[in-house]
């Protein structure tokens, strides 16, 4: 019976001498979210001018949900042909180089409201459109007026859809930026 | 040096032998049947080194007479049984009885009723020779076959155990004793185990095995390795096999000897997989590498001390279906619909890109037993785990190569036990356990899915058991504490730290009474388990399942009940019958709910959540039945049902696995046949026939409602020709088989895969030999 005490006393020993359990983990480092999209920065200079429509999103969660606050600098008008120029980046990142270096893995897809046309006016070294160029015209511009971007990853670029600039099933990819541009300046009174 | 050794060996043992001249020694004993324990009549008992050999009579009984003073290899065989082989030291008559394991149970071809002396719960276990014959197969594949038991699968490579309806924290994977690193991280992670390391795996499907650590109320699933035989002369094995699906191949050795003081055992495995094939299309980049290396030593140091020593390395590059990480936004209905993956391409391929997982676990573990006299054993061991889990998804910029988790943790547990047998008819049993495990994130630049964390666990336990007459009973108690200490530091959040206590109990019960061949169980039991760090405090994409979890910190103890009640009989000499029945009750049970969308820079996903309910129900039953309908021809039917409800919502539980029915028609060619010149014994042939019901039990899901509805019931044929043939001084047994034969395209509801259009794999040749020697 002793030694049965004994025993026991050296499994609970054993057993309770393993360490204290108040251990706490240092704090981890900081996430830094590398391939978040949080700005983004659309700029229409008119064709044979120089003004220009600067539409700006930001948001630190991240431009994926569409509705974000947009910012517009100036009346967007109507009939007129402007040239499109889009830059992204985050707080430590120029994603619009990211993309050029890897143009054959991205597309932008335009869907905008009726009597707003987009075309892309670059290129991968594929031939496929990429989007990060384009011309903008607003001939038959109507309020309220909208357009979304969206910016997917490996799409396929080789479908009829991809080359049209629609975005559709046979396209796919993954989509890593989706802003909904309001329009809500804009200056009718432009003769033709 | 070492060559003359062992002449020294021979030599000394040679004229040993030859002074003693004492050869009328007799070597005698019965021969059973190890399921049934009725006598076996024509077994072969064959001395290796004389070529002296006899055969049971109708009693079972054997003798050998004349035998010379030495040692011999005792081969002992039967048809229809596992051959034996034995290492026997003669020096005086000798009573040798042996139990031979039939290959063909009546049960069930690939598992086997355990006798399991460690508790009265309810359990099955898959052999040696089963596991040997699977080398394809992983841990999750190979458990899934046994009845009530099937699997929660990411896609083709990765799948964990499923109990009676429960997974995942609830079902405790013990390696060699030890709780299973790593495994408290969400069900994606495949346990990282090679299965044919271990000489065993069994499952016990209760909740009422308090000696194992960890609050299983799902069950537990045993993978043990058994201890080395008291053999001098080198012994192994070597398997192989190759497949058509994802051309597979794979091959593993083992070597064992036990030589003087010291026994050892090596096993090395390595396994390689390209792309898998749905019967309509290529799975992409669907394929694994795995190699995997364990080491096992052992030796008596004194007469009363063992000591053991286990080390392992598991090392696994896993492909994740290339579809399964791409939806449009506000278009996920359309991919849950899709005919087939997205990127799905129209060549197989080896490679294994971006989504993958990669994994190393080391494992090491040191055991002492003590035999302290007067019935009493002690069992001491520690353990140590070393886990390094990293996770890859397409990136933008060139990020592809750099993991989006990065995870690593380190782990020990201590265990003391002491046995003891205070006559015969009380034996008892306490002991206790502490683990430690420590969990650290290295900076990916994505949001981390598991925090940062320490958890301690101490935990003690006893057990009762009275053998009466028929009647076994056992009755435990389990006690443990756990305490959780998170960090966590988050995009746009504080840092914030957590740190709670829990207290962890289980009761159990067990009664067992055969008073002959028929057996009845009782179990019943009550289990407090403590919510897990994934469940709490997951937040974020969930590679492995292209999912986005989060956790809920709100989370509170899980409380369950369950009853079982089984009985195992021969109702005849040719039928046998398993039936297990069981009830299951829940206080706060926790589950992971598809919850809607989430919209993260990656992409849009599902959207998973931890939630509670504060009533569930699981009931179901395991059947299984046997039919030797002539020594040639049997039958073997087996099914489970289960009803899982969440009683506070008056909905059904989401994901309880389908009921299912199988039935498998065996022929045994009962001679010996030639074939290729050779001469082939245990020749069967087998058909196998599975019928998995449509999960029409599906709960409504209000924030989600394009989540698919569980797929359709599907038929899986299968087929298997196997064979042994001696080769040189060793054993090649030889394996065939078919799966899915009718290359039926289906998916599996516990496949979460499914979201992305995957396909359960098509048709599926392997070929499998095993050569022991």
């Amino acid at each position: 019976m002793k030694k049965t005490l004994l025993l026991l006393l050296g499994l609970a020993t054993l057993f309770f001498a393993s360490c204290s359990d108040d251990d706490e983990k240092s704090v981890p480092k900081n996430v830094n979210e590398e391939e978040l999209i949080t700005n983004f920065v659309l700029t229409l200079t008119e064709e044979g001018g120089t003004d220009q429509v600067i539409f700006t999103a930001t948001s630190d969660q991240g431009l994926e949900d569409g509705a974000v606050n947009v910012v517009q600098s100036a009346p967007l008008k109507a009939n007129m042909v402007y040239f499109g120029v889009i830059t992204l980046s985050n707080t430590d990142e120029n994603v619009t180089e990211e993309i050029q270096d890897e143009d054959d893995e991205h597309q932008f897809f335009f869907a905008p409201t009726d009597g707003i046309s987009v075309f892309y006016t670059d290129m991968d070294e594929d031939g496929n459109p990429v989007g990060l160029e384009i011309t903008i015209s607003t001939s038959q511009i109507v309020a309220p007026a909208s357009l979304n971007v969206k910016l997917v990853h490996e799409p396929n670029k080789n479908t009829d859809s991809a080359k049209a600039g629609i975005l559709d099933e046979s396209v796919g990819g993954k989509t890593e930026l989706n802003v909904d541009l309001n329009i809500t300046d804009i200056d009718e009174n432009i003769a033709i | 040096m070492r060559i003359l050794l062992y002449n020294l060996f021979f030599i000394f043992f040679g004229i040993f032998a030859g002074w003693s001249q004492s050869c009328n020694f007799l070597l005698s004993g019965i021969v059973t049947d190890e399921d049934s324990g009725k006598e076996l009549e024509l077994a072969q008992i064959y001395l290796q080194e004389t070529n002296q050999g006899v055969v049971s009579l109708k009693d079972g009984s054997y003798a050998i007479d004349n035998i010379c003073k030495g040692t011999y290899h005792l081969i002992i065989s039967h048809l229809g049984c596992v051959t034996q082989k034995r290492l026997l030291h003669i020096d005086n008559n000798t009573v040798l009885n042996i139990s031979l394991e039939h290959h063909n149970n009546k049960l069930d071809h690939v598992v086997v009723t355990a006798h399991n002396s460690e508790t009265l719960q309810e359990s099955l276990n898959i052999s040696k020779e089963k596991i040997e014959d699977n080398l394809n197969e992983s841990l999750g594949q190979l458990t899934e076959k046994i009845t009530g038991v099937s699997a929660f699968k990411n896609g083709t490579a990765i799948s964990k155990p499923i109990i009676h309806g429960l997974y995942g924290n609830r079902v405790g994977i013990l390696n060699n004793g030890v709780s299973l690193a790593g495994q408290q991280w969400g069900i994606d992670h495949a346990p990282e185990i090679d299965p044919q390391a271990a000489d065993k795996i069994t499952v016990i499907k209760g909740v009422g095995a308090v000696k194992y650590p960890g609050p299983n109320l799902g069950g537990v699933v045993l993978v043990e390795p058994s201890p080395i035989e008291k053999e001098p002369h080198l012994h192994g094995r070597t398997n192989f096999f190759l497949e058509s699906n994802g051309i597979g191949t794979g091959v593993s050795g083992q070597l064992q000897q036990y030589k003087g003081f010291l026994g050892w055992k090596v096993t090395g495995t390595l396994r390689n997989s390209g792309d898998r094939r749905a019967p309509d299309f290529y799975l992409n980049n669907t394929g694994y590498r795995q190699q995997n290396l364990s080491l096992q030593l052992q030796s008596q140091v004194l007469k009363r001390w063992q000591t053991a020593v286990n080390v392992s390395f598991y090392n696994a590059k896993i492909g994740i279906l290339r579809g399964a990480l791409s939806t449009l936004p506000n278009d996920l209905e359309r991919v849950l619909t899709l005919p087939e993956p997205q990127f799905t391409e129209s060549s197989h391929s080896f490679g294994i890109e971006a989504p993958r997982q990669e994994v190393r676990h080391w494992f090491g573990k040191w055991e002492n037993k003590f035999s302290i006299g007067k019935g009493s054993k002690i069992k001491t061991s520690i353990a140590y785990q070393f886990n390094q889990r990293e996770e890859f998804d397409n990136r933008r910029g060139g990020r592809t190569d750099n993991p989006t988790l990065d995870l690593e943790q380190k782990s020990y547990q201590i265990d003391g036990i002491w046995k003891k047998k205070w006559n015969p008819t009380f034996k008892s049993e306490i002991g206790g356990q502490h683990i430690y495990a420590d969990n650290t994130n290295f900076v990916t630049d994505v949001r981390r899915l598991i925090p940062d964390y320490i958890r301690n666990n101490y935990g003690a336990f006893g057990i009762l058991k009275v053998t009466l007459g028929d009647f076994d009973t056992e009755i435990g108690a389990r006690i443990s504490r756990e305490k959780q200490n998170v960090v966590t530091n988050r995009p746009q959040e504080d840092v914030m730290r957590f740190s709670d206590v829990y207290f962890n109990t289980t009761y159990a019960f067990g009664l067992k009474y055969q008073p002959k061949e028929t057996a009845y169980h009782l179990n019943i039991g009550y289990v407090n388990r403590n919510p897990t760090i994934d469940e709490r405090f997951s937040d974020g994409v969930h590679v492995g399942v292209a999912s986005y979890e989060r956790g809920n910190r709100d989370l509170v103890s899980e409380k369950s009940f369950k009853i079982t009640t089984g009985v195992d009989a021969h109702i005849t000499e040719s039928i046998s019958v398993n039936l297990l029945g069981y009830y299951q009750r829940f206080q706060d049970y926790i589950y992971l709910e598809p919850s809607g969308l989430f919209n993260n820079f990656f992409l849009q996903l599902p959207f998973f959540e931890y939630q509670q309910t504060s009533e569930a129900i699981f009931t179901g039953f395991d059947i299984s039945l046997g039919y030797e309908i002539s020594p040639r021809w049997s039958v073997n039917a087996k099914g489970s049902y289960l009803w899982a409800q969440d009683e506070s919502n008056n909905e059904p539980v989401i994901n309880a696995p389908a009921n299912n029915i199988g039935a498998t028609i065996g022929y045994n060619l009962l001679q010996p046949v030639s074939f290729l010149g050779e001469k082939w014994n245990n020749v069967s042939f087998k058909l196998d026939h599975n019928y998995t019901f449509q999960q029409k039990r599906f709960p409504t899901l209000e924030n989600f409602p394009e989540f698919p509805f569980p797929p359709e019931a599907y038929y899986v044929l299968g087929a298997r020709i196997e064979g042994e043939v001696p080769f040189k001084k060793s054993n090649l047994r030889l394996v065939l088989r078919g799966n899915n034969l009718l290359n039926n395209s289906y998916r599996d509801y516990l496949n979460r895969l499914r979201l992305y259009a995957a396909d359960e794999e098509g048709v599926n040749i392997v070929l499998n030999a095993t050569l022991t020697f």
